[in-house]
């Protein structure tokens, strides 16, 4: 496995990881409306993590041409998008899901990309002090 | 609009929001008021989301433009800038989809729809 396809690999992993111990955590300690908006918006991001990444690997080839036709791209990327606000409109309205739960669970692609960064850096930091 | 201009609708407008929430004993004063909230919430709702998209665009046009002068100076490095990129273009569009939620909470989830519709409709006369 190439180091840039490591990267993303080691980021679809900590959000899942990361996914579970919010879902566990939020399950044992707070209310089950938070725990579904928890739930959701982690299953909403990674989902909207995943398609993106599908989308610019097609996009773009290696040496940086476009592969696919653009106007199916761009229409995939406005699909994604309206997709996710559709999704996320239906889980307020509804008001089975706790609006601050699921604002953490879209948070999640973050956290994993927060905490490779700090890995990395203290990792960096760490063989410099050697 | 000059800075002056700008400054005095802005002051104009919370001296108006100030003095409808002062007279909240009238019940007149208090369906202003209540016109009041709903119309700070929707030009929330409509410059935030706004400018949030503006931002995200912004953001995501620098990244794509560096990723792509950076692949067509060295295009043997276009896989590692493709991976940064879209780590990069991830963290920009959860901004977005922040601010698509909070929108959505503002909008849905603090004011009482019902009873801001009832309110408008009484304070027309209808």
């Amino acid at each position: 496995m190439k180091d840039r396809d490591k990267l993303l690999h080691q980021i679809k992993t900590d959000n899942w990881v990361i996914l579970l111990i919010l879902g566990a955590g939020s399950s044992a300690f707070m209310s089950a409306p938070f725990t579904l908006g928890v739930i959701a918006g982690g299953l909403i991001i990674i989902a909207n993590f995943s398609v993106l990444q599908h989308t610019i690997r097609c996009a773009f080839s290696d040496r940086g041409a476009f592969r696919g036709k653009k106007l199916a791209l761009i229409a995939k990327s406005y699909f994604r998008l309206a997709f996710v606000g559709l999704i996320i409109y239906i889980l307020i309205t509804n008001g089975r899901v706790d609006p601050l739960g699921l604002a953490v669970g879209l948070s999640i692609v973050v956290f994993s990309i927060l905490n490779l960064g700090i890995r990395s850096a203290w990792r960096t930091s760490s063989r410099e002090a050697i | 609009m000059s800075k002056k201009n700008l400054f005095g609708v802005l002051t104009a407008l919370c001296v108006l929001a100030m003095a409808s929430l002062a007279f909240a004993g009238d019940d007149s004063a208090v369906k202003a008021a209540g016109l009041w909230v709903f119309f700070g919430i929707a030009i929330a709702c409509g410059v935030g989301i706004g400018m949030a998209a503006l931002g995200t665009g912004i953001g995501m046009g620098n990244a794509i433009n560096g990723a792509l002068q950076g692949t067509a100076r060295n295009p043997e490095a276009g896989g590692k800038i493709m991976t940064t990129m879209i780590i990069g273009l991830a963290l920009i569009e959860s901004l977005c989809i922040y601010a698509l939620v909070i929108c959505f909470i503002l909008v849905f989830k603090i004011p009482d729809l019902g009873g801001m519709h009832e309110l408008i409709v009484k304070s027309l006369g209808g």
